[in-house]
């Protein structure tokens, strides 16, 4: 997994700095574009507001180094500005939108969760058996079929072909989708993490006690790994909320990775600025909350890297 | 040295897809307009012969993620080296480093495609946009492997030794890290190209990737979503040759 443990101040320390990286590249953005921005907007976005409006909201009237605190003073009043175009506030729907996700992103962790787990402990005591195969393959597949591919597929089977689920403002299909695409990778390393652990002494010595082996296996051989496995999740996040850009878009689930998108492709700066720092910030925390868990096992069993 | 056996039926098919690919790009007219008459795949909803769309529009994928891996790949290199001459150096501290392991610590932390999306949201959908993108969200990847890998030689007793007789960083960097990351790096190398057709499919699907008049495999799996009723084997023409070449690279990456 990472190359060295880190330390909880160093997760702390990444975590301000990757704030502070954010927050510069989200206020800059508007800045960062070519050419004149208020003009890019007339000519390519429906924007009916006047230049001085648009200047004035996306913070142009004034220099950079102004706009980023006083950017920064609105967001922690809770003021995330209005959209461009539909000229409704942020930051509530920034809220209803982060729900949605929150739903589906739970949806799918759950699925994932479910089926890699099953899957991984009838494969690891059995190398070569169908459920050993599954695993293998459904690895293979979820590392070399694109996003929209296996969505699209999906609905053609279980929308399509068989109407079990309706495909927009449905969250069960998206999240079947995003589970597949990370659930293979998990159900992998699962298998391999719980197969290392079936022989160790602890585990043979379970088993001379009398220990049954579904126990064995739950006791001896998934739980010792529990530490570094919830860990690795927490790295996971990052890729998770990557795909959700991905299939929000395409079953038009209105969640923060289709504002993100939405938002890019409708020129609504304040909206993308909002979104981006969100779903970073979501990212971000995800990530060094994972690698502190993976710090903390580290300290605490010394041999998880293996 | 290499006793890693490739599986054939990988390098085959990269072989004939990329071939094919390409002269289907560079011949105009396209004899797979032909092919694909023959061959009886259909049209797309503009009316362009499906065969010989998903070959060339592959092809620019394929070019895109190439030149994306290779800037990757070459820039990797470059920053590993200039790491590896901070950690030497008697002259720097250990906080130049530390600087850099935070950055890439920082990078790590959010997914390839929100740093993608927010460069096609500042440049606009474009193929200098997309080998930009791919590039910087191929990079953080392979520099955490470099570096973890260069770590590990750098402690190694020879190394210590090679450094105990006077040998100068850039001697040692040559003659003993290089050659002691560079087999894990050209494993990681087919993985990455993998990466960024994976990532080129996706932005381009979202339509902020390739431009508009060029197709790419991407917005032609984004077309395949908008027949998928009336012709799902539009998803199956553009989709199944992509899962093959990303299952080939894959397996390019295998470890055996």
């Amino acid at each position: 997994m990472t190359p060295s443990a880190l330390s909880s101040l160093r997760v702390l320390r990444i975590f301000l700095l990757g704030l502070v990286v954010l927050s510069i590249g989200t206020t800059l953005m508007v800045r960062a574009l070519p050419g004149d921005p208020v003009e890019l907007l007339f000519a390519e976005s429906s924007v009916t507001l006047d230049r001085a409006t648009i200047e004035a909201e996306l913070g142009l009237n004034q220099s950079a180094l102004d706009a980023i605190p006083e950017t920064w003073k609105n967001y922690l009043r809770g003021d995330w500005g209005k959209s461009l175009l539909s000229r409704e506030p942020l930051g509530p729907l920034l809220l209803q939108r982060l729900a949605r996700s929150a739903l589906l992103g739970a949806l799918a962790l759950s699925f994932a969760l479910i089926l890699s787990l099953s899957l991984a402990l009838s494969a690891a005591p059995a190398p070569g058996r169908t459920a050993d195969r599954v695993v293998s393959l459904w690895g293979a597949l979820s590392a070399s079929m694109p996003l929209p591919v296996v969505a699209l597929v999906l609905v053609l089977l279980l929308s399509l072909q068989i109407p079990i689920f309706r495909v927009s403002r449905d969250p069960i299909l998206p999240a079947f989708s995003l589970s597949f695409a990370v659930g293979g990778f998990w159900a992998r390393l699962l298998r391999d993490r719980i197969r290392q652990r079936l022989h160790h002494p602890s585990a043979v010595s379970a088993r001379a006690r009398g220990v049954s082996e579904p126990w064995v296996l739950l006791k001896y051989s998934l739980a010792p790994q529990s530490g570094a496995l919830l860990a690795y999740l927490g790295t996971q996040f990052g890729f998770l909320l990557g795909g959700s850009f991905v299939v929000e878009t395409l079953f038009d689930w209105p969640g923060l990775g289709q504002m993100v998108v939405e938002s890019i492709r409708a020129r609504d700066y304040p909206a993308t600025q909002a979104a981006v720092l969100w779903t970073g910030t979501l990212s971000l925390l995800g990530t060094c909350l994972g690698s502190w868990a993976q710090s903390r096992t580290h300290a605490k069993s010394g041999d998880s890297r293996s | 040295m290499n006793s890693r056996s490739v599986p054939k039926w990988s390098l085959v098919w990269l072989v004939l897809w990329i071939t094919f690919s390409g002269i289907a790009f560079f011949l105009v007219p396209s004899p797979t307009f032909e092919l694909s008459r023959a061959l009886q795949l259909g049209f797309d909803s503009f009316g362009r012969p499906l065969a010989s769309l998903v070959l060339t529009g592959s092809f620019r994928s394929l070019v895109m993620a190439l030149f994306a891996t290779l800037a990757a790949g070459s820039l990797a290199w470059l920053i590993t080296t200039i790491r590896f001459g901070l950690q030497e150096s008697t002259v720097a501290s250990a906080r130049f480093t530390r600087l850099l392991d935070d950055s890439l610590s920082i990078a790590l932390s959010f997914p390839s495609l929100l740093v993608a999306l927010v460069f096609a949201a500042v440049f606009g959908a474009g193929w200098s946009t997309l080998i930009l993108a791919l590039t910087v969200g191929s990079l953080p990847s392979l520099l955490r492997l470099l570096w973890s890998q260069a770590d590990d030689v750098r402690t190694e007793f020879y190394v210590e030794a090679a450094r105990a007789t006077g040998a100068s960083p850039m001697g040692l960097f040559v003659n003993h890290v290089l050659p002691g990351v560079w087999e894990v790096y050209a494993l990681k190398l087919p993985q990455l190209f993998a990466h960024a057709l994976l990532a080129e499919a996706a932005l381009s699907f979202l339509g902020l990737g390739a431009p508009a008049q060029s197709e790419s495999w991407g917005t032609l799996l984004a077309q395949g979503q908008n027949t998928l009723i009336e012709a799902p084997s539009v998803l199956l023409i553009v989709g199944l040759p992509l899962v093959i070449t990303l299952l080939a690279l894959q397996s390019l990456s295998e470890k055996k």
